[in-house]
């Protein structure tokens, strides 16, 4: 049966929503793999699934809402695969086998990679938008970050948290200050 | 639709595919009569709305999809012959099936059916008394079968000549013939 205008309009605008968080899914469904990655090498159940369902939220909400938060959720994903796969291939080489007292390092190392990585595709975006960027790319960096960083423990997490601030530090001043830290001093 | 629109509706599609919900209004606006009027073009009326309204409600579920690269119209009006595509299956599926098509009328008429040909009369009667006696009598004698006055070709010529009249003061009187 033929609907009204009103009524269509609503349908198409139900429609739209629905099939942004359906186009969504496969942006969501990388997180699968790091999950396995994270649980089957750090050993560490229950905070690997957690990270990877705040990651899996967080990116589709990102893709959901589009614009900048979206092109952040992209730029986050890569700049968390340092974070993520160099602490696990690092220590997996160095550390076989009991405790690694470089993995720590090797975190904040990674951090520091991801930190730079969302600062350089952050570089140029000091308008409006750039704080829901920024906010996106940062979070989702972490979280990715996270599940590698596990292997180091808590210690891990907060040297791969530190490195980051450390590494985005300048697209951060950048951003709110509305120039780069070199033309400042 | 000139190229102002085709362009206008290329910007706002990928607007609507980054996720700019400001420009979903003028997709709509814009592509509503455009869908209606092509699946229009392809299926009878009584599946033609009903196939109208379920493709633009498919291009608005992919328009996350669509790659601002490619030409916006060309894709919409795909998705729109896809259902055509599947209007036109589903109806011979009906008829295979026995069941009636969709829209037959029923052999008693409705109320609302009768009001309506008894609004069509009146107007037809309203217009036949602003144009000539003579062609509306002509016209009268046509439509009641009664024998023609005169010979035939030239009571088909008065017919013809009566009913082009009829629809000049039919499109003066109601904006359309």
């Amino acid at each position: 049966m033929a609907a009204p205008e009103a009524v269509l309009l609503g349908r198409a605008r139900r429609a739209y929503e629905v099939g942004r968080l359906r186009a969504s899914l496969p942006t969501v469904a990388l997180v699968a793999p790091m999950v396995g990655l994270s649980i089957l090498l750090c050993g560490r159940y229950a905070a690997s699934a957690c990270s990877g369902v705040a990651l899996a939220a967080v990116l589709a909400a990102a893709a959901w809402r589009g614009q900048q938060f979206a092109r952040g959720a992209r730029a986050g994903l890569v700049a968390g695969l340092g974070p993520l796969l160099l602490p696990l291939a690092l220590c997996l080489h160095l550390c076989a086998g009991g405790v690694c007292l470089l993995a720590p390092s090797i975190c904040v190392a990674g951090g520091l990679l991801g930190g730079v990585a969302v600062g350089v595709r952050a570089r140029g975006r000091a308008d409006g938008s750039s704080a829901g960027y920024l906010a996106v790319a940062l979070s989702v960096t972490a979280l990715t970050g996270c599940m590698g960083c596990l292997i180091a423990g808590v210690s891990g997490v907060l040297g791969m948290a530190a490195g980051m601030a450390a590494g985005a530090a300048p697209a951060l001043w950048w951003w709110t200050t509305g120039s780069p830290p070199a033309a400042r001093s | 639709m000139d190229r102002v629109q085709r362009d206008a509706l290329q910007r706002d599609l990928a607007r609507l595919a980054d996720g700019d919900r400001d420009a979903f209004h003028p997709v709509f606006v814009c592509l509503w009569p455009l869908l209606r009027g092509f699946v229009g073009r392809y299926l009878p009326p009584e599946d033609a709305e009903d196939a109208a309204q379920e493709a633009l409600v498919k291009v608005f579920a992919r328009a996350g999809l669509f790659d601002p690269t490619r030409d916006a119209l060309s894709w919409s009006l795909g998705i729109a012959a896809y259902e055509i595509k599947t209007a036109r299956r589903r109806r011979q599926r009906r008829r295979e099936d026995g069941e009636p098509p969709v829209g037959t009328p029923d052999a008693a008429a409705g109320p609302e059916a009768l009001a309506i040909a008894r609004q069509r009369t009146d107007a037809i009667e309203a217009v036949l008394t602003s144009i000539d006696p003579a062609d509306a009598a002509t016209l009268r004698a046509y439509a009641s079968g009664a024998p023609p006055p005169v010979s035939g070709a030239t009571f088909r010529k008065r017919v013809q000549r009566a009913l082009a009249r009829l629809r000049v003061a039919w499109r003066i009187s109601h904006g359309r013939s």
